[in-house]
């Protein structure tokens, strides 16, 4: 898979270039208000880009599309459907057979610890059990490119951990490209195989860190800590340089 | 046990209390008939209902068969003529929905509509239609159409846009965004108007026949001012209103609840 992007949403990005491997977990980290949502937003075809075009599989991005499916912060679940027929929402969508979405819909729940849960109403999940919920809806798809915007930032602390390790099983287990939009490094560097720093103001993509370190990553050893030191400080002068601009 | 009291206590409360407190108001109207009337002299009796007088009236009227012609006329009268508002309703909310250049055009035309009180279409529809039952289901129309489109409106404007994207995201058409998404998200703010504008329908209603039916609880009502009887006046006020309420609670509100409950809200 080829993913070339080279142009500005609005005023909010500048000339981003890059290029996403297929099966790749990709991160992208920035001072808030840098535009790592709208390139998210973007990519899902969600918006156009002013300038350049984003290429998926060779081909360019139109708009939205099932073989890049969005989760958000918000686990946006329908509360009008319990939790399996949410999950078989986009399976039905997609036209799967009735037997085929009850199928996958079972697999996937499982997957996300959740098949005990199926025929639960929204309202009854816990906040942790809705964005699990809703990374099932998300997988059930079959999609090439899961693109996730912050999806753990409403949860408390407890629970984001315990989704980050399931998280990163879930991937070995369903292996497929993610975009992860994030204001956590650490969360980034738990999870990703590259981590994208997105400048403050209009500056763009920053610098591409690989990530090499054996699964599952500590996130106490001295080589997470080292890398997580050397982002941290690069967010961190961007979000100075930002804020002496709004002096300026 | 001590707790197991205190909510056997508070649930004889909620049950009986409501009851008990209408009870009440009824010997206190009865008395009030009664030392007003008779004792003081504030009142002729022709002139203030009395509550056994009007049951009295309520008891000649259903053996007579008026009572039960008049519910049947009205309750059909309303339920076409709600049902057109409805439809046009709907069609005209969704169009407004679509085009947010007409609904900026048509929006304060049709608030200003809402304030004519329905009473005001009666002239015209009788001019239009002539003095018969096309001319009530018209005042009905105009009286909650308008209500209903706006409440359509609104409602699928404020879907969640986060449930937009998803369905987006999945790749589903525009016909599958309405059904699958819209329609269903929208569904409380659509039960909301509804009922909303059953009550302007009903009140539209009993308008149009006190001024031009000839059957129908509006008329009975207006009967009873040519007969100079209070009490069925009265008697037809307290139906009306109790048909109102009974169709509020026992239809749309328990299909509201029922939704609501259902997504935990």
């Amino acid at each position: 898979m080829a993913k070339q992007y080279d142009g500005h949403g609005g005023e909010v990005l500048t000339s981003v270039s890059l290029k996403i491997e297929d099966g790749e977990f990709f991160s992208i980290v920035g001072p808030s208000g840098c535009g790592k949502s709208t390139l998210l937003n973007l990519i899902a075809g969600f918006e156009l880009p002013t300038e350049g075009s984003i290429f998926m599989d060779g081909k360019p991005v139109t708009g939205p599309g099932n073989d890049r499916i969005m989760m958000f912060q918000d686990s946006a679940l329908f509360p009008w459907l319990n939790v399996i027929d949410n999950v078989k929402f986009g399976l039905d969508i997609v036209g799967c057979s009735k037997a085929e979405q009850e199928e996958r819909a079972h697999q996937y729940l499982k997957l996300v610890k959740l098949d005990k849960f199926s025929s639960y109403r929204v309202h009854e999940l816990s906040g942790g059990m809705k964005q699990r919920a809703a990374l099932a809806r998300a997988l059930a798809m079959d999609c090439k490119v899961l693109l996730m915007d912050e999806p753990f930032s409403a949860l408390d602390k407890q629970t984001t951990n315990i989704l980050r390790e399931e998280l990163a099983e879930i991937c070995a287990a369903a292996r497929r490209t993610i975009i992860l939009v994030t204001h956590s490094v650490e969360e980034a560097l738990f999870l990703s195989d590259r981590v994208a720093v997105i400048g403050a103001g209009k500056t763009g993509l920053k610098k591409i860190y690989s990530v090499d370190m054996p699964r599952p990553r500590q996130i106490g050893s001295e080589p997470f800590l080292k890398l997580r030191r050397e982002i941290l400080d690069d967010v961190r002068i961007e979000v100075e340089q930002s804020e002496k601009g709004e002096f300026d | 046990m001590k707790k197991e009291n205190l909510t056997k206590k508070e649930s004889w409360k909620g049950t009986l209390m409501v009851p008990v407190f209408y009870v009440v108001l009824i010997i206190v109207w009865q008395l009030v008939y009664w030392v007003g009337t008779s004792s003081l002299g504030l009142w002729k009796s022709y002139a203030f209902p009395s509550p056994l007088m009007v049951l009295e009236s309520c008891i000649s009227l259903i053996q007579k068969g008026t009572l039960f012609q008049a519910l049947l006329y009205s309750i059909v009268r309303g339920i076409l003529g709600f049902g057109l508002a409805i439809v046009i309703g709907f069609v005209l909310g969704i169009l407004l929905s679509l085009s947010e250049g007409l609904h900026r055009c048509l929006h304060p035309f049709l608030l200003g509509l809402q304030t004519l009180p329905s009473i005001c279409w009666v002239p015209f529809a009788i001019l239009w239609f002539g003095l018969d039952e096309s001319a009530i289901i018209f005042v009905v129309v105009m009286g909650s159409a308008f209500s209903i489109a706006l409440s359509v409106r609104n409602g699928i404007r404020n879907v969640n846009p986060l449930w937009i994207k998803v369905a987006r995201t999945m790749g589903s058409n525009q016909k599958q965004l309405y059904r699958k998404v819209i329609v269903p998200a929208a569904m409380p703010a659509f039960v909301e108007g509804l009922r909303q504008g059953w009550s302007f329908a009903w009140r539209a209603l009993m308008s149009g026949e006190v001024m031009s039916a000839t059957v129908g609880l509006g008329h009975t009502l207006m009967m009873g001012r040519d007969l100079a009887d209070i009490n069925q006046v009265m008697l037809i006020m307290i139906v009306i209103v109790v048909i109102g309420i009974v169709i509020d609670r026992f239809v749309f509100r328990q299909i509201e609840e029922s939704m609501l409950k259902k997504r935990g809200l």
